[in-house]
């Protein structure tokens, strides 16, 4: 319970932070939309009309009053912000569940597999992964599997009113993308925790009393990395959206990440601050939900009673 | 959290990425650069078929109101389900809805006859009261944003006469209205309509919406009432896409037949595959790249500067460093392939007299900053040559780059030196009108104001034709607007891919007449 309090007030400071500080940004939706034709009086009349001429605090009030509603506001472009949201959110979150689904297995295995000395070749590809950015990765996934091999679709292409899901070809580059840049970073997290297990005492004292490798790992590695690994796949998971953006935009990809570059650039400051709690709001909930689940993972925190 | 520095350097990365990627693809030796090929009306599309064309898409801020959507995509696709009053064909206003815009005696007012037989996607007839209610529409004031027009027209006296004349009073004497018109490519909506759903969304264009998702595609079936040519293709898919990249690699894949508006880099790679090609909209559709000077503020406000400016730029390096030789050099003056430009020649280099000129006003020791945002593919690059250049002839320039959101800043605006800009061939009285409209992108000038005056009211053709041409001679002479270079405007197409016209800018092809040949 005081846990959720303590997300709740985290939610509300970061709303407000997210507010204020996006509004302190230079430039809005009057300026952006107006372009040459910005003359001081005609920005002036528009940002009245947006309502954008009213005290930041009134209007992050206001804001508020409508997000406890569920209802986000309206776009510069004179949309409900929770109209343009609704599919994309959802778009965003499947390609990144997806994206986490294999991102387990695989970053576990490979993970362990980097910790031994056969696996130093993973380790140091992951490092390698880890240094590139997703735009890259993406561009150049695209470049071999659509443009040049033409085995896959290079635009994510997804017709009106259908889900991605209905077009799977569509969510494998993306998906492969997203999935080589948390991998990287997994794969390096659990193997760190993999190599700091290996050497501790009581592993070396089942090694040296002649307990099978498998055994060893199964019993006193495992459980060592797991907590780890569980946080490492939430932050991850919801990282994924966030990092999504970019290569959501290599692919054309109908989620957030277009629309966030979109918003920025058009300075519809509704859509980029809904987007960002919501984003924000993903990531203290993957936080709590990972604080969550080191308890089971861990027997002492299951067995002694520890203060919150 | 959001907006970290990570985000901006991940942006700024992005650009180099898809830079990165053409230079790749070049060196995979896919790419054939050649001179790209006109984009005329010399093939003909046949009847029929299926059209996939990508354009720079605006996301979930798209729109099926031909008012409020911004985006290429939404001008294109809003172009063919909605017909304007005029269209802009080779600079003129050429009558589409409206047969003619006659002026009155003193030009504050004019008489709109729209053209009979025209009838909507639902099969209404078009009437009078339908253009009234797109007027009001337009200025309406609980619409977040008001036409531009309402600069030019008194939007709230419009009168209906009969079924097919309209009475519109205007806020200043406008000589030429239909051109007016033509430039804000005035689409017309149905007399009630508010909302603009795929169900709503009704025309009187060559193509009616089936289907449409913003930031997606749009599916455009062909009307077959339509009252003019009617259209080519029996479908138009309009695909939505941000990535200049993703564009040219939905072509190059097969997935769209062509992709608008490429970039200079993707256009240099060239077309891999023996079915598709670069094209260029052509010399009359060159859009001008520059700056405009500040000349409020020192050292613009003397015009030994502003020409010192003009003689220090080396044209040819910057039509190369920023079009990659997709262009020419231009010759200072904004309107290119209007009516009534002025096609002089560009002033040469001539460095030593810049840096004399530069001298003798004193200009050297005034820090001067350049405002530039990536608004088009190009922007900041030519500014920092542009900025380059200048330091050479003594002048102290730094360029000012910021986000897209805030270019327009007023007052930043209002302290920058120069700002970046661009203009296609859009008519002169609404290019000199927009510029005049903000003092730091106008001369103040008795004779240039008068010449202005004429060209925007003089009802004699004649007159407005020496009106513009003593608008262009005193700024060809003191103005304050540098042109280094007019850029094609390309595509990467399939070769079968023909009947794009352009009707006013070639960013924004008409796709009405589009097809597969």
């Amino acid at each position: 319970m005081a846990r959720l309090g303590t997300g709740a007030l985290l939610l509300l400071m970061l709303s407000l932070l997210v507010y204020v500080g996006l509004d302190l940004l230079p430039g809005d939706a009057a300026t952006a939309r107006l372009g040459v034709s910005a003359t001081p009086e005609r920005v002036a009349e528009l940002r009245h009309r947006l309502g954008l001429d009213q005290p930041v605090l009134a209007r992050y009030f206001g804001w508020l009053t409508g997000l406890v509603r569920g209802d986000l506001g309206t776009s510069a472009t004179g949309k409900p912000v929770t109209e343009m949201l609704s599919d994309r959110i959802g778009n965003s979150a499947l390609l990144s569940g997806i994206t986490l689904l294999l991102l387990v297995p695989v970053s576990l295995g490979a993970g362990l597999l980097a910790a031994t000395r056969r696996g130093r070749h993973v380790s140091a590809g992951a490092l390698l992964l880890v240094s590139v950015p997703e735009f890259a990765i993406a561009g150049a996934l695209a470049l071999l599997f659509a443009v040049t091999l033409r085995w896959l679709p290079a635009v994510s292409l997804i017709p009106p009113g259908d889900s991605p899901i209905a077009h799977p070809e569509a969510l494998v580059l993306p998906v492969l993308s997203l999935l080589a840049v948390g991998l990287s970073y997994a794969i390096r997290a659990i193997r760190a925790a993999a190599v700091t297990a290996a050497a501790s005492p009581h592993v070396e004292f089942l090694r040296l009393n002649g307990i099978p490798p498998r055994a060893v790992l199964r019993t006193a590695v495992l459980p060592a990395v797991l907590p780890v690994a569980v946080q490492v796949w939430l932050v991850t998971g919801v990282g994924l959206v966030g990092g999504g953006v970019l290569v959501e935009k290599v692919f054309g990809y109908p989620g957030i990440g277009e629309l966030l570059v979109t918003s920025v650039q058009t300075g519809d400051l509704p859509v980029v601050q809904a987007l960002v709690l919501v984003l924000g709001g993903a990531m203290l909930a993957a936080l709590a939900l990972a604080d969550l689940a080191i308890v089971p993972l861990t027997p002492r925190l299951r067995t002694e009673e520890v203060p919150a | 959290m959001g907006l970290s520095r990570r985000d901006l350097l991940r942006a700024a990365g992005l650009t180099l990425g898809a830079a990165g990627t053409a230079s790749l693809l070049s060196a995979c030796g896919a790419g054939t650069a050649a001179t790209p090929v006109e984009n005329t009306a010399r093939r003909t599309p046949k009847p029929g078929g299926r059209l996939r064309a990508a354009f720079t898409g605006g996301g979930a801020a798209e729109s099926l109101d031909p008012f409020t959507g911004q985006a290429p995509i939404d001008i294109v696709r809003n172009d063919v389900i909605f017909d304007a009053l005029f269209s802009l064909d080779n600079g003129k206003a050429t009558p589409r809805l409206a047969l003619t815009a006659e002026p009155a005696a003193d030009g504050r007012s004019f008489v709109l006859r729209l053209r009979e037989g025209v009838h909507w996607h639902d099969g209404s007839p078009l009437t009078a009261r339908d253009v009234a209610h797109t007027f009001r529409y337009l200025g309406a004031p609980e619409r977040a944003f008001p036409s531009e027009l309402t600069g030019y027209l008194d939007l709230a006296g419009i009168e209906v006469r009969d079924a097919t004349t309209l009475r519109v009073p205007t806020v200043r004497p406008l000589g030429d209205p239909a051109l007016v018109l033509a430039a804000f490519l005035v689409k017309v909506i149905k007399d009630g309509t508010t909302s603009f759903t795929p169900a709503t969304a009704i025309g009187t264009g060559p193509y009616r919406v089936a289907a449409f998702e913003a930031g997606r595609e749009a599916r455009l079936t062909r009307f077959d009432g339509h009252w003019d040519i009617k259209g080519t293709a029996d479908e138009l898919v309009l695909l939505s896409l941000t990535d200049p990249q993703a564009k040219a690699n939905a072509v190059l894949t097969g997935q769209a037949d062509y992709a608008a508006d490429i970039p200079f880099t993707t256009a240099k790679t060239g077309a891999s595959g023996a079915d598709l090609e670069v094209r260029t909209a052509g010399a009359r559709n060159r859009v001008g790249f520059g700056f405009v000077l500040n000349t409020t503020i020192a050292p613009f406000n003397d015009p030994r500067v502003r020409r010192a400016v003009r003689l220090a730029l080396d044209r040819k390096a910057l039509v190369d460093g920023v079009f990659l030789g997709f262009g020419v050099p231009g010759n200072d003056l904004f309107g290119y392939g209007a009516a009534h430009f002025s096609e002089r020649e560009a002033p040469r280099q001539d460095v030593d007299a810049a840096r004399r000129l530069v001298t003798e006003a004193g200009a050297g020791r005034v820090p001067i900053t350049i405002r530039s945002a990536e608004y088009e593919i190009g922007f900041n690059a030519s500014t920092q040559l542009v900025a380059e250049q200048l330091k050479a002839v003594g002048l102290d320039v730094r360029p000012d780059i910021v986000g897209v959101a805030e270019f327009y800043d007023p007052a930043a605006i209002t302290t920058a030196n120069a700002m970046t800009f661009s203009i296609g061939a859009l008519p002169l009285p609404v290019l000199y009108a927009r510029l005049a409209s903000n003092p730091a992108f106008a001369l103040a000038d008795p004779e240039l104001s008068a010449a202005l005056a004429t060209g925007l009211g003089a009802l004699d053709e004649t007159a407005r034709g020496a009106a513009w041409a003593r608008v262009q001679d005193v700024l060809a002479d003191r103005g304050n607007t540098v042109v280094w270079g007019l850029a094609d405007t390309l595509s990467l197409e399939r070769k079968a891919v023909a009947g794009i016209e352009v009707r006013g800018l070639a960013k924004y092809p008409y796709l009405g007449h589009a097809g597969l040949a």
